[in-house]
C-alpha cells in the first residue's frame, strides 16, 4: 500500500505540473483542446490523490505499524472511529488530507461553474493546481505519510487522548474545509485578474464559495471552542493562542469580504479592495498553516516543528508577491463605477465595518507577530497574552457589533434625517431598555453592559426588518405574519439568512459578556463532604462528593468521581467528572491522565465540575467548580450561525439579485492595460 | 465556600470511627481518632489519577489567582499559571509555581514585587503581556494608531470624493420632484424601486 501511496503522489506531481504549466502559458487559448485538458487535469489530480488517501486509510484500518504516520497516531486498541481521525491528526496525514479536499474543491469549482465563465475556469485550474502541487511537493520531499521505519513494532503510540473526544473528529476537518476552501475564490480572482474580467461576474461566480468558506470556518472555530471547553477542562473556550489567532484571522477578513463584495454588487465600488481582501484571506489560510506546522511561535496545538514550515514561510511569501504584483498591475482596469454619496449610507456604514474587521485581524496579527518582532529588535522575547489581545480587541468588537445593526437598517447612497428617525427609532429603544434593566438589576462591568445594551439594540434592528417585511407581505398578499415571515425567506434568502447569522452573532457576544462573571473555586472532599459555591444570579449550588468509582474501559482505565448537586438546598441530581488514563494494547500506561469535565447546563450558566486528583491515592479528591453565565448561548449561537450560513446559500425563489444599474455603471470599461 | 458533612452520607460515615473508637476505649487503648485522611476509601488504581495536594484557603484566593493569571507558566504551553494548573490538572511545572508565588505572598511580598521576582528568574517572558516600556510600548500603539489613521484616511478619502457632487437623499427622491444634476433617469429610479419592493418583499 505504501507503495501504491507513493506512485500516487507522484503521480499527482505530475499531473498537477502538466496543469500548471498549460494554465499558465496561455495556449489554451488558441487550443480548445488545451482548455479541456486543463479542466481534465483537476480530475486527474483527484484520482491520484483520492488513491493516495485510500492507501493511506487501509494502512491505518490494517494497523500497518511499519508505516511511521500509523505507528506514531494509533494502537491497536484505538476504537476505529477515532482511526478515521487519525488521518488528519498528525502533520503528514493532515498535508494528505489537505491536497485530497483541495482536489476536491478544484474538480467541483471546474464541474459546477456555469460556463459563462469558460474564460475564468482554465486559470482557475491552474491556480487551484499549483497549490496543491506545493503540498504535494512538501509531502513528497519534507513529510511524506507513507515513510517506512526500519522495523515494525507491535504496536503503535495511540491518538493523543485530548483528540479522542467526538469534537476532533469533526473540528478539524471543518476548520480545514474552511482554509482550503478559501483557494477557490482566490483562484477566481486571480483568474480574473490575469484575464482582464474584471467586472462583477468573477464575484458571482465564487459567491457559494465565499459563503461556504466562511460556513466551515466559522463551524471549525466554534467547534474548536466547544472542544477546548468540555475537553481541556480549564472552563473558558478561548486563550488568544496562535493557533487560534491564526483561525480567527481569515475568518475575520472573509467577513469583511462578504459585506464589502455587496457594495460591488450593487455599486460597483471597492473592486480593489476586495480583491485585496481575497489574497488577503487567501495568504492568512497559509499563514496559519505555516504558523501550526513551522514551530516558530509555541503553541498547545502546534504539530511537532519540522522542516516543513520553510516550504510554507517561501510559498507564503511567493504568493504575497506574484498575487500583490498582478494586483498591482490591474490597478488601472479596477477603478470604481461610482463613488460614495454619502458617510450618512450604507456604503459607508460597510466600509467602516470593513474597517474595524481589517483593524481586528492586523491587532491579531500584530499581536501573534510581536514576540517575534521584540526577539529581533530587542534581543528579548515577550509574551502576548490575553491581556493584551482583550484591551485591544474588545473596544474594537462593540463598535463592530454596533456597526451589525446600524449597517443593515440605514438606506444606500445617502440616508435622510427621516429616514434614520424611521429606522433607528425602535431598534434604539430596545437597547435602552435592555441597558436600563441591566442597570437596574445592578450590572457594573462597563464591557458586559455595552455589549448586553448593543445586543439589544442589534436584536431590535433585526426585530423590526421582520416584522416591517412580513407586514408589507400581509398587506399586499393577506399572509398570515407566519407565511409572510417565511415567505420573506423564500424572496430573499441572502438578505434574511444574513440577519439570521447576526442574530447568532450577538449571541456570542451575549455569551462573551456572560465570562466576565464566571466564578470559579477549587475544594478537596472526601465522600460525604459537600462544597457551597454561590452563582453571580444570587443562588448557591452545594456539591456533595458520593465517591470515586473505577473501571477498565477499551483503552483506558477510567476514574468517575460523582458529586450530588442541589441548588438552594434543592436537589437537582449527578453530576460525573471523569480521569482517564490511556493504555496500550498490553495495558501499558500511555500520556498523562486526561480529564473528562462534568457539566449541568441551563439558559442561565453551566455548573463546571473537573476532577483534579486523588489525594494519596485515595477516594479524597480535589475538585475545580466553575459557574460560566451564558455559556450555552455560545453554542445556541453556533447552532443558528449554521442554519443562518445555509440559508444564505441556499437559492432564492427571486433567483440571483442583479446589481442596481447606475448611469455610471453602464459606462464602458476603460482600456485594458 | 463552606465544607461540611452532608446529613445523610457524613451519619453514615461517621458511625464507623464512633464503634472503632468505643471498642479502642472497652479495650483500654490509648489510641487517637481516626484522621479525617484514613476516612477516604483507597482507590482500586490510584495511578490511573493524578496525585494532587489537598486545597489550601489560598488557591481560592482571588488575589493570587489574578496575579498568577499575569504571569506564564514557563512549561511552554503558553498559558498563565492559574490557567495552565487547573486545565487538564497534568501539568507539573504550575503548581510548583503556584507554590513559588504562595511562599512570596506568605513572605509578605506585593504582586508586583513577586512579579519583579519572577522577571528576574525568568525573564520578561513570564510576563503574560509586555511591560509597557521602550520598543514594547508599540505593540500597545500600532494597532490603535494604525486603526485611527486608517479611519481618519478613509473619512478624508471618501469626504473628497464626494466634494462637489449633488446628492438627493433616497428618502426624498420621486420622478416628478427630480432635481437637476442628479445621475439617474426616470427609468433608473423605476428600476430602482421595483428592485427594493423585490428585496423588501
Amino acid at each position: 500500500m505504501t507503495l501504491l501511496g507513493h506512485f500516487s503522489l507522484w503521480a499527482a506531481l505530475l499531473v498537477g505540473l502538466w496543469g500548471v504549466v498549460i494554465a499558465f502559458s496561455g495556449k489554451w487559448r488558441t487550443r480548445p483542446d488545451l482548455a479541456a485538458s486543463v479542466n481534465r487535469s483537476t480530475y486527474a489530480l483527484l484520482a491520484c490523490l483520492l488513491v493516495a488517501s485510500f492507501a493511506l486509510m487501509v494502512g491505518l484500518l490494517k494497523h500497518d505499524f511499519n508505516i511511521e504516520y500509523v505507528a506514531s497516531y494509533t494502537s491497536r486498541n484505538l476504537p476505529e472511529y477515532f482511526i478515521f481521525s487519525a488521518f488528519w491528526a498528525g502533520q503528514k496525514g493532515s498535508l494528505l488530507f489537505w491536497a485530497v479536499v483541495l482536489a476536491t474543491f478544484s474538480a467541483l469549482a471546474q464541474f459546477l461553474t456555469s460556463r459563462r465563465y469558460a474564460d475564468l475556469l482554465p486559470y482557475v485550474a491552474g491556480v487551484t493546481s499549483l497549490v496543491t502541487v506545493f503540498f504535494v511537493i512538501v509531502m513528497l520531499f519534507s513529510s511524506n505519510p507513507f515513510e517506512r521505519l526500519p522495523f515494525t513494532p507491535p504496536d503503535g503510540n495511540g491518538l493523543n487522548p485530548q483528540l479522542q473526544n467526538v469534537g476532533m473528529i469533526i473540528h478539524p476537518p471543518m476548520l480545514y474545509l474552511g482554509y482550503i476552501s478559501i483557494t477557490i475564490p482566490f483562484a477566481f480572482a486571480i483568474a480574473a485578474l490575469l484575464s482582464k474580467r474584471l467586472d462583477t461576474g468573477w464575484i458571482l461566480a465564487i459567491r457559494k464559495w465565499t459563503l461556504l468558506s466562511w460556513l466551515f470556518l466559522s463551524i471549525g472555530i466554534t467547534l474548536g471552542m466547544w472542544w477546548a471547553y468540555v475537553e481541556l477542562g480549564w472552563g473558558g473556550y478561548w486563550a488568544w493562542d496562535p493557533v487560534e489567532n491564526a483561525s480567527f484571522l481569515p475568518w475575520l477578513t472573509m467577513t469583511a469580504f462578504l459585506h464589502s463584495v455587496m457594495i460591488q454588487e450593487k455599486r460597483g465600488m471597492l473592486k480593489r479592495w476586495n480583491l485585496g481582501l481575497i489574497i488577503g484571506t487567501f495568504l492568512l489560510s497559509i499563514f496559519g498553516t505555516f504558523i501550526t506546522r513551522s514551530g516558530v511561535i509555541s503553541s498547545v496545538h502546534s504539530f511537532t516543528q519540522s522542516s516543513v514550515g520553510y516550504y510554507f514561510l517561501g510559498f507564503l511569501v511567493a504568493s504575497a508577491v506574484a498575487s500583490f504584483a498582478l494586483l498591482y498591475l490591474r490597478w488601472p482596469l479596477l477603478k470604481p463605477e461610482v463613488k460614495l454619496e454619502s458617510m450618512l449610507s450604507r456604503e459607508a456604514a460597510f466600509l467602516f465595518n470593513n474597517l474595524a474587521l481589517v483593524g481586528i485581524a492586523f491587532s491579531v496579527l500584530w499581536g501573534t507577530l510581536f514576540p517575534i518582532l521584540s526577539e529581533a529588535v530587542q534581543g528579548t522575547k515577550v509574551t502576548v497574552g490575553p491581556p493584551f489581545f482583550n484591551k485591544v480587541n474588545i473596544p474594537l468588537g462593540l463598535f463592530l457589533l454596533a456597526l451589525t445593526g446600524i449597517g443593515p437598517l440605514i438606506a444606500w447612497r445617502k440616508a435622510s434625517a427621516s429616514n434614520l428617525q424611521r429606522q433607528f427609532r425602535w431598534p434604539v429603544a430596545s437597547g435602552l431598555v435592555v441597558l436600563a434593566a441591566l442597570l437596574l438589576f445592578g450590572m457594573r462591568n462597563f464591557y458586559a453592559i455595552v455589549a448586553l445594551s448593543l445586543s439589544g439594540f442589534v436584536l431590535g434592528t433585526v426585530a423590526q426588518e421582520f416584522y416591517r417585511g412580513a407586514r408589507a407581505r400581509h398587506r399586499i398578499h393577506g399572509e398570515s405574519y407566519l407565511a409572510a415571515t417565511y415567505h420573506l425567506f423564500g424572496r430573499n434568502r441572502r438578505r434574511y439568512g444574513g440577519y439570521i447569522v447576526h442574530v447568532a452573532i450577538l449571541l456570542y457576544f451575549v455569551a462573551f459578556a456572560g465570562a466576565a462573571f464566571r466564578v470559579d473555586q477549587e475544594a478537596t472532599l472526601k465522600p460525604g463532604e459537600s462544597a457551597d459555591i454561590r452563582s453571580p444570579y444570587g443562588h448557591t449550588y452545594t456539591l456533595t462528593h458520593v465517591g470515586v468509582s473505577q473501571y477498565e474501559a477499551l483503552n483506558r482505565v477510567v476514574s468517575v468521581a460523582t458529586l450530588e448537586v442541589a441548588r438552594d438546598g434543592k436537589k437537582l441530581g449527578l453530576i460525573n467528572s471523569e480521569k482517564r488514563q490511556h493504555v496500550d494494547s498490553f495495558g501499558r500506561p500511555q500520556f498523562q491522565p486526561s480529564t473528562e469535565v462534568g457539566i449541568r447546563y441551563n439558559l442561565q450558566e453551566d455548573l463546571y465540575v473537573v476532577y483534579a486528583g486523588a489525594v494519596q491515592g485515595t477516594e479524597e479528591a480535589v475538585f475545580r467548580f466553575t459557574i460560566n453565565p451564558l455559556v450555552v448561548w455560545l453554542w445556541l449561537g453556533g447552532v443558528l450561525l449554521i442554519i443562518g450560513g445555509i440559508t444564505t446559500m441556499w437559492p432564492s425563489e427571486a433567483g440571483a439579485i442583479r446589481p442596481i444599474p447606475s448611469a455610471a455603471a453602464e459606462r464602458p470599461e476603460p482600456a485594458g492595460v | 465556600m463552606t465544607r461540611r458533612f452532608s446529613a445523610h452520607h457524613g451519619l453514615r460515615r461517621g458511625l464507623v470511627p464512633l464503634v472503632v473508637l468505643a471498642l479502642a476505649g472497652a479495650l483500654g487503648a490509648q489510641e487517637a481518632a481516626p484522621s479525617p485522611q484514613e476516612e477516604a476509601g483507597r482507590l482500586y488504581n490510584p495511578g490511573a489519577v493524578q496525585e494532587r495536594t489537598p486545597t489550601v484557603d489560598l488557591d481560592n484566593d482571588e488575589y493570587i489567582k489574578e496575579l498568577e493569571k499575569g504571569l506564564r507558566c514557563t512549561c511552554g504551553c503558553n498559558l498563565d499559571i492559574y490557567t495552565c494548573r487547573t486545565t487538564d490538572f497534568s501539568c507539573a511545572t504550575s503548581p510548583a509555581l503556584h507554590r513559588e508565588i504562595l511562599a512570596l505572598h506568605n513572605d509578605g511580598k506585593t504582586a508586583q514585587e513577586i512579579m519583579d521576582d519572577f522577571v528576574a528568574r525568568y525573564g520578561d517572558q513570564v510576563l503574560m503581556s509586555p511591560k509597557p516600556e521602550g520598543f514594547n510600548l508599540a505593540g500597545y500603539l500600532v494597532p490603535g494608531i494604525v486603526m485611527v489613521l486608517a479611519g481618519l484616511l478613509l473619512t478624508a478619502h471618501l469626504l473628497r470624493k464626494r466634494r462637489g457632487r449633488v446628492v438627493v437623499p433616497v428618502a426624498e427622491v420621486n420622478s416628478a420632484t427630480l432635481p437637476s444634476g442628479i445621475e439617474a433617469s426616470p427609468e433608473e429610479l423605476e428600476h430602482l424601486r421595483q428592485e427594493l419592493l423585490r428585496e423588501d418583499l
